[in-house]
Parts: C-alpha cells; sequence; structure tokens
C-alpha cells in the first residue's frame, strides 16, 4: 500500500498528477508538495496505522515515505529526515518494509533509501535535464515524452532467474535503488552508498543447542511483534511448511486473531493435507482458494499490469488470487512465512554444495555458472530459444556472473553454505519474492508483512554456525528445534515438497489459447526476440532432454509469456492500465 | 552419399579421394564401409539427445550397434514371401501336401528373415573403436563427449565446511564411467544426490563424501550397475558392508539384472568368468543367466538413464510419503535392507516425468 514519486528540476506541474493517478490502487488519499525546483507525491490509504498521514513538511524539508517502519512509528515521512541526517548511526537498526524520499531545500539535495531487503521499491531515471523518482515502473513511464525503449541486456537476465536482477530495468535509462542502500541527489549527481549488508560473524556460544535455539526464538516473535500496527486481526498465508506455520504461532502469541488462506490447485494440489493440520492443531480459520488455469487467464492482464516488472514465477498468479479473497474478508494485512529458506539453508543450498564437491572433474561449470542453473529457465539454451538478432542486443559475456560473484566469492563470509545464502538472500529474496509479495498485496489494497526478513533476525542468522542451518541433511534446522514444540512433528520433521503450482498443466491446456496469442508464431515474430521452433517445441509438451521434470516445460512457457504480455502492456503501452485506452 | 557439412548427394564416381566434389570436404566412410558419414553423424545426435546430453564412446557404440542391420536384405525376404505364395496356389491346384509344408517352410523363412531385420548387432570393439578413430581423424572430437580433466587449470579454493553436510540420496555404481554419466550431466546437483563408485571414484572428493552419507539416518542410497554377477550383487555389498552402509539404510537396486534384458537382445555379451552361483542377492534363475551373459548398462542411452533413475528416485518418494501416511511399505525382496525396483529400469515403464521413450 502506498507510493511515492517526484522530481528534482524544472518540469510540469501536471506530472506529479499523472504519477499519482498511475498508482490508483495503492491508497485512496493523495498529496503532494512542491518548491522551487522540486515537487513530490505521496498517495496511500487512509486510515491504516503505522503510515504517514501526508508529505511531511518542515521549513525547507519536505519528506515522504511509503510503507512501514518496524518497529512501526506514528509518521515515517516525519521520522526519516533526523534518521538519515544521523548518517550510519541513524540507519543502522533502521528496517521495516519503505521506501522514502527527503528533499533538504538547505543543501537542496535530495536523499531515497529503500529498506533493508527490498518490500518497497524506488525506481528513478534523468529527462530533459530533470530527475524523476518513483515508486512503481509504470508512474515512471507516465511522464510524457519520456523515451521507452526496451532493454534487451536487463531481458537476457530475466530469461536467466525468472526476474529481473541488479539495477537495470527492462526500459532503457530507467534504474532501480537496490535494497539496503541510500541514494543522495546534489547538483545533479547521485551517490548510491549501502547502508546495511549482511556479513558472518559467527558466535562460538550459539554452537550450543539450546542457546542457539533461546537465540532465535527471540529474534523471531520480536520479527512478528515489530510488524504489527496495532490491528487486532490479520490475514496469513500458509503453506503448511513450517516458516509460515511458525509466523502463524507467533502472531497467535501476540494476542493477535488470525486468518489463514491456503492455495487449492485440486487434484495437483501437494501441502493441503499439511496446511489443515497447522490450522487444526492452532485452531485457526482456514479459508482454501481455489485456483485454476482459467482463474489466472482471466486476471492475467491486471496481473501482469500491477506486478510492474516481468516475474516468471507462475505463483504470483495464485498470489494474486489469494490476496483477492484476503481483501474480500475484509483484511488490510496480510503475513507470510517468506524469506525462512533463505535466511535458514533451504532451496539452494544442497545443490550447490553437491555441485560444489564434485566440481572441476570435467571442466565446465564455474561456481556463479551453477548457480544461473538453479534458476532452471534459460541458462544455457541462448542459442536455441535467441534470434540472432536478439541474441546481438543482449551484450557481452559474463554480465550475469557478474551479479553473483560478490556473494558466492563473498570476503564477508567464511563459509560456503553463508555465501550461497548471501546470494540467495540479495537475489531471490530481496529481487524476487519480497518486491513481488508486495506488489501482489497491494494489487488488493492489502499491506505485505514479511516477518522472517527482519534485520535482527538475519543478522543473528549469520552468527550462527552453518550446521545448525544445514544440519546434515536438515534444511532449516534451528527453525526445526525452535518449533518442535509448538506444531505437530509430522509438520516440523517431514521432507519439505514445497508448493508446486500446477503450471505445465495450465499452459499446455486451459491456458493453450492464452499462450497462443502471447507465443504463438505471429506473436514471436513480430516481437522477434525468440526462435519459433524452440517455443513451438515446448507448447507441444517436449521438454528439453537435459530436463528430468516435467514441471521446467511449463515454468519456461510461463516465463516467455509473462515476458510477452508485459512487453505489450508497458512497453508497446507505456504502462498504461490494460483496456484503459491512452 | 550425403556430405554432413554441406548437404550436396554425391555418387561415388563423383568423389575422388573421398572428398565431396561440391565442398571438398574429406568423408570419414564411403561405399562398403559400415556406416555413411551422416548415419554416424545421426547417431552421436541420438546419443547426445541433439547436443543436450553428455556422453561416452561407450554409448556411442551401443548407438552404433543399434543402427547396424544385416546389408542388402529385403531382396531375399520378398522371394521368400513369393515362393510361399506360389506354392500356395500350387499345392491348391494340386491338391499337393508336399507344395503345403514347401509354403509353410518358406513362410517361416521369410518371418525369420525379417526378425533378423529388426535385431539390433553388436559391433565388435575394434570395429567400433577403428570407426570413432577414423571419425575424430577427419570430423574432430564431437561435442558432448565426457572427459575426466587431468587437472584443473585454477583449482577452487577449498570451502571448509563443506564436508559437514550431508545429502538426501547417494547412487552408487559398479563402473566409474556410471558415475561420470550421472556428473557430467549434473544429476547429482538435480537431486541432491551423492555419487560414487563401489571402488572409490572420484578419487578426489570419494572419502568426504562418503563420510557425508553417515551424516542423514534417513539417507536413500540406489545401486545402479550392469547385469553382471558383480554389479548384481552390489546393493547387497552396499547395504552390508560396515564400510558403507552396514544395515543403517535400506537400498534399493535399479538394476540393470537379468530381469531387465528383453529389450536388449543382440548386446549381451559373454561372461567371460565361471559359474555364478546364487548368493548376495542373486537368485537360482539370475545365477544362471549371469553365468553365460552380461548386459552393460551403457547399452541403454544417456538420457533415458538419466531419466529412469529420475523415476526410480521419484517412486522411492512417492512410497515415503505413503508410508509416512500409514500405507504399506511396498515391496519386499526377503532381505530387508535391499529393495529390489524392477519397473524404473523396464521396458514397459509408463508416462512419467521420467519419460517414457524407447530405450534405444
Amino acid at each position: 500500500m502506498s507510493g511515492i514519486c517526484g522530481w528534482v528540476g524544472e518540469a510540469e506541474p501536471g506530472v506529479l498528477d499523472a504519477m499519482l493517478s498511475a498508482i490508483e490502487y495503492r491508497g485512496d488519499r493523495t498529496d503532494t508538495a512542491h518548491a522551487p525546483g522540486v515537487a513530490l507525491g505521496y498517495r496511500w490509504w487512509g486510515g491504516r496505522p503505522g503510515k504517514s498521514s501526508g508529505i511531511h513538511r518542515a521549513g525547507p524539508h519536505l519528506s515522504a515515505v511509503a510503507g512501514t517502519f518496524a518497529p512501526p512509528v506514528a509518521s515515517p515521512a516525519e521520522a526519516l529526515p533526523a534518521l538519515l541526517a544521523a548518517g550510519a548511526d541513524g540507519m543502522a537498526g533502521l528496517d521495516g518494509a519503505f521506501a522514502g524520499a527527503w528533499w533538504d531545500g538547505e543543501r537542496r539535495r535530495l536523499t531515497l533509501i529503500r529498506d533493508p531487503f527490498g518490500v518497497r521499491s524506488l525506481y528513478y531515471t534523468e529527462h530533459g535535464g530533470v530527475f524523476y523518482f518513483a515508486s512503481e515502473l509504470k508512474q515512471l513511464l507516465a511522464v510524457e515524452g519520456l523515451p521507452v525503449e526496451v532493454n534487451p541486456v536487463a531481458l537476457h537476465k530475466y530469461l536467466t532467474f525468472s526476474f529481473v536482477p541488479g539495477e537495470d530495468v527492462p526500459v532503457l535509462g530507467i534504474r532501480r535503488l537496490l535494497p539496503g542502500r541510500v541514494g543522495a541527489l546534489e547538483g545533479g549527481r547521485l551517490t548510491v552508498t549501502p547502508y546495511f549488508s549482511l556479513r558472518e560473524s559467527l558466535d562460538p556460544r550459539l554452537e550450543d543447542r539450546k542457546t542457539a535455539v533461546r537465540h532465535i526464538r527471540s529474534r523471531l516473535k520480536d520479527a512478528v511483534a515489530r510488524r504489527l500496527n496495532g490491528e487486532s486481526e490479520v490475514g496469513l498465508f500458509l503453506s503448511g511448511g513450517i516458516d509460515s506455520s511458525g509466523v502463524a504461532l507467533w502472531l497467535q502469541e501476540q494476542g493477535v486473531q488470525v486468518k489463514a488462506f491456503s492455495l487449492d490447485f485440486g487434484e495437483h494440489t501437494t501441502e493441503k493435507l499439511q496446511a489443515e493440520t497447522v490450522a487444526r492443531h492452532l485452531q485457526l480459520p482456514l479459508t482454501f482458494v481455489k485456483v485454476g488455469g482459467e482463474d489466472v487467464g482471466r486476471v492475467l492482464r491486471d496481473l501482469v499490469w500491477k506486478l510492474d516488472l516481468p516475474f516468471g514465477d507462475p505463483v504470483t498468479g495464485p498470489q494474486y488470487l489469494l490476496c483477492r479473497a484476503a481483501r474480500e474478508a475484509g483484511l488490510s494485512a496480510v503475513f507470510n512465512g517468506e524469506g525462512g529458506d533463505q535466511l535458514f539453508g533451504g532451496w539452494t543450498s544442497k545443490p550447490m554444495i553437491s555441485a560444489e564437491l564434485y566440481a572441476d572433474l570435467y571442466g565446465e561449470d564455474t561456481r556463479e555458472e551453477t548457480y544461473l542453473r538453479s534458476y532452471h529457465r534459460f541458462y544455457g539454451r541462448e542459442d536455441e530459444l535467441y534470434t540472432p538478432e536478439f541474441r546481438a542486443r543482449v551484450g557481452g559475456p559474463g554480465q550475469r556472473r557478474a551479479l553473483l560473484k560478490p556473494y558466492l566469492e563473498s570476503d564477508q563470509a567464511t563459509t560456503f553454505l553463508n555465501r550461497v545464502r548471501l546470494a540467495d538472500i540479495s537475489l531471490k529474496g530481496s529481487q524476487n519474492i519480497l518486491p513481488r509479495a508486495e506488489r501482489m498485496s497491494n494489487a488488493w489494497g492489502l499491506d505485505a508483512r514479511v516477518p522472517l526478513f527482519d534485520r535482527a533476525l538475519a543478522e543473528a542468522s549469520f552468527r550462527l554456525p552453518p550446521q545448525m542451518k544445514l544440519h546434515g541433511a536438515t534444511e532449516k534446522y534451528v527453525l526445526k528445534l525452535v518449533l518442535q514444540r509448538h506444531l505437530p512433528r509430522e509438520i516440523v520433521w517431514r521432507r519439505k515438497y514445497g508448493m508446486r503450482v500446477p503450471v505445465t498443466e495450465w499452459v499446455l491446456g486451459p491456458l493453450a489459447d492464452t499462450l497462443e496469442d502471447l507465443l504463438g508464431p505471429a506473436a514471436l515474430d513480430r516481437r522477434g526476440f525468440f526462435r519459433r521452433e524452440y517455443v513451438h517445441r515446448l507448447r507441444v509438451g517436449r521438454n528439453d532432454a537435459h530436463e528430468l521434470r516435467r514441471r521446467r516445460i511449463g515454468e519456461k512457457l510461463w516465463t516467455l509469456a509473462m515476458l510477452e504480455a508485459w512487453l505489450r502492456i508497458f512497453i508497446d503501452g507505456r504502462g498504461r492500465r490494460p483496456g484503459a485506452g491512452a | 552419399m550425403i556430405c554432413i557439412r554441406c548437404q550436396n548427394d554425391s555418387k561415388a564416381r563423383e568423389r575422388s579421394n573421398k572428398r565431396c566434389p561440391s565442398c571438398h570436404g574429406e568423408f570419414a566412410f564411403d561405399r562398403g564401409d559400415a556406416f555413411t558419414d551422416r548415419a554416424f553423424q545421426s547417431a552421436v545426435d541420438s546419443v547426445s539427445a541433439e547436443g543436450r546430453i553428455k556422453w561416452g564412446v561407450e554409448h556411442l557404440h551401443y548407438e552404433l550397434c543399434r543402427r547396424k542391420r544385416r546389408r542388402g536384405t529385403r531382396t531375399p525376404m520378398l522371394m521368400t514371401v513369393a515362393i510361399s505364395l506360389a506354392c500356395v496356389v500350387i499345392a491348391i491346384k494340386a491338391a499337393s501336401w508336399a507344395f503345403v509344408l514347401l509354403a509353410i517352410a518358406a513362410a517361416v523363412a521369410a518371418f525369420s528373415w525379417k526378425w533378423m531385420l529388426r535385431k539390433t548387432v553388436l559391433v565388435r570393439k575394434e570395429e567400433f573403436e577403428a570407426i570413432w578413430s577414423r571419425w575424430v581423424s577427419v570430423h574432430g572430437e564431437p561435442k558432448g563427449r565426457i572427459v575426466r580433466r587431468e587437472r584443473p587449470a585454477k583449482p577452487r579454493a577449498a570451502e571448509a565446511d563443506l564436508g559437514d553436510y550431508s545429502f538426501d540420496r547417494a547412487v552408487i555404481c559398479d563402473r566409474a564411467r556410471t558415475v561420470d554419466l550421472l556428473l557430467a550431466n549434473n544429476f547429482h546437483f538435480e537431486n541432491n544426490c551423492a555419487v560414487l563408485s563401489i571402488a572409490g571414484y572420484p578419487l578426489g572428493p570419494f572419502e568426504t563424501v562418503r563420510t557425508m552419507l553417515k551424516r542423514n539416518p534417513k539417507l536413500q542410497v540406489f545401486a545402479l550397475h550392469d547385469a553382471s554377477a558383480d554389479g548384481c550383487r552390489l546393493a547387497h555389498r552396499l547395504a552390508h558392508d560396515p564400510a558403507w552402509f552396514g544395515g543403517r539404510v535400506p537400498v534399493t537396486d535399479v538394476g540393470l539384472r537379468p530381469a531387465h534384458r528383453e529389450p536388449f537382445k543382440g548386446l549381451f555379451l559373454p561372461a567371460g568368468g565361471g559359474r555364478i552361483p546364487p548368493e548376495d542377492g542373486i537368485t537360482p534363475e539370475e545365477a544362471a543367466w549371469l553365468t553365460s551373459y552380461t548386459l552393460e548398462l551403457a547399452a541403454i542411452r544417456p538420457e533415458q538413464v538419466l531419466k529412469r533413475l529420475f523415476r526410480a528416485i521419484n517412486r522411492k518418494d512417492t512410497e515415503e510419503v505413503a508410508t509416512s501416511a500409514g500405507a504399506d511399505s511396498g515391496s519386499s525382496s526377503g532381505d530387508s535392507v535391499v529393495d529390489y525396483d524392477s519397473s524404473s529400469f523396464g521396458s514397459d515403464a509408463s508416462d512419467s516425468d521420467g519419460g517414457a521413450d524407447s530405450f534405444g
């Protein structure tokens, strides 16, 4: 919920209204402030605690914050200038889900800031001598006369990761502030510096299991408590795994009523039984939201528009429908359990360890290349997918590996496991899971609360001996120890299946016509990026020979389909709401 | 003969020095050889799944065996069919039993010939090596062949904590070359899987990995091997040898065993040893066959080995879920720590994520 925008320079005052209008679904109230050579806009929902109730004005100072701090303050916009003015000390404990802007009229300096893990986004560009910034990409595209041209280098990264990592976005000339960064614009020059980064600092006291459990349990509880803004009832997306189940438990301990929502994919549902078990155990009201391919097809254009950037994970459609159900249930805030895998060693840890142990036997992949393959999109398949014309525009080699090197080769960690954790948190967590969760929640006027991406908790996780995260082959070990007395044993210690969206069944079945529109030969020829033969092979259900899992067909097709849908709305249509007309 | 470089189709009299008259590129093979360049290239494409799967020369050897048919062959079969029909006509007109018997004999000959046409024929090792070496000298090494690296150009810094963890599962093979196939195709990465040979390959990480396996009390272990006497004893040995799993975790034998032999007729090798006793997981029926023959895992295309092994892992996962939900724990062999999965590498395996393409 909520969004900001503004500029520094000489721009048409009406542009601010256009930028605020582009995100009407982010609030029912707006505020604007102008000073010589600067303008600030803010949109928010009234009557929601923890949010600023307007732009803060203090003499020559203007400040606006979209989102909330953790712990919450009455007006983040009012608090922000003092925190930024105090420099490193002021930002030392800064946490929450926010993007803020402070105009210091005395020094004629604009300062932009994003929360530590990137729940909230902030984009910027320069056009006609004016520096524009905004919470969403579509707000910048509303700036009249701004050239809107696709950035093939960013698309190339998207096709590897299934999301767009790094500072570039798929529109040339527009960049984004990365999470945990502060940017200062002074004299026409933007300087970006990190105010938050994770580093390993192993604490030998935490080798003792009981001490580790106590340490992590208290931080988990604090992380949840810090994200409550006085609500008496909140929603929770319950998967049946331990992360969301733990959040449910700690919310209950805070005395908050919790309404749980879970996905039902019919015969393809993998964790329904587990979600029911947890809900029964904690006595939570649980609503299953039925989601089929047809349901996602019906909302596809609005989904893509509200995602703002292309996201190729098929979970976004179900998330959109889950959020709609939560909104219809009268809720304004929803919690989720995202972050447990990134912080405590799920998913990529074991495959990466396995690859590292056998590295160099046949002289092929580097550590970075192995990690890129873990996304299971088009890394290594570019010659089959890309047309020669598109291939020539995606830039030189090494740019994707360069995104990973600071983490996978980091000297901020002494252990391999924690290096992989850094990569997972910084890329998949901060640039994929969090922004897409925030946008799906905002699509329905909900505030997304992601308590496991908590600064103190994350720092604590990097003090833990790595074996407390991955114990033998048991992932998230410490989390399981924390929860084993509070949840059924079969929930805590079972092998993880993961929520599997039946996307292959959808794209080859009920969404086949949608796929024909987006990825049929005519559409492919018109766009000119992808080869017909390769896409056709996937569309008739033929997997790449090296892929063992059938779901990869759907994941790949969905990634391509979402991209084409995004290109139509954001490049061809300049980010205007689909069906809204020119 | 078609040139694989320029696709020009030329006749023998148009070629000189085995060179294409259009692009002047050299042919590896010519008239009278067992294969054409195009047939060999097609075999490489099949074995590598058109460049997407890494493979070994042993896989190419078997691929060529599948392609080598008895040549010049249709005419005799058609002649015997014609003789058979003629005999039937004469038998009817002359009412002679002799012609009826002759017709039956001719029909049997025709069907036998047809059967032989379909049969794979083992290309002798020396013959294959000559063909392979000729191909490499003319066209170079095909892409995707698994080549072990003697020494990395720049070894990675050892990560001290790597040995502190474990795996979800392990595949133990009777041959180092099978380990190569799985590792080079990232099977370990895709399935969080240790891959080792019983004899200690790959040497570098072997002991580290084997020690790591002991850190998972719920480890799934799969034995993957040739249908040979040693191969068929592998699961039993892994399950009972204290240096391996010593009864701590069950071992699933996924094959190959003699029961898998049906689709591979013509590719059996002579066993070459003495009588195989029916013990250590080998049944009397298996012992009888193994005394005479062996069947190498390399006879299966690499893509199918990977997919069928993946299917075996999926089956085990499904069984575990069913067991945790209170269902029966599945098959039993009489040996409480060895399961025999005869279907994942069976020719009648159903369509699934593992794919149901033919072996060959």
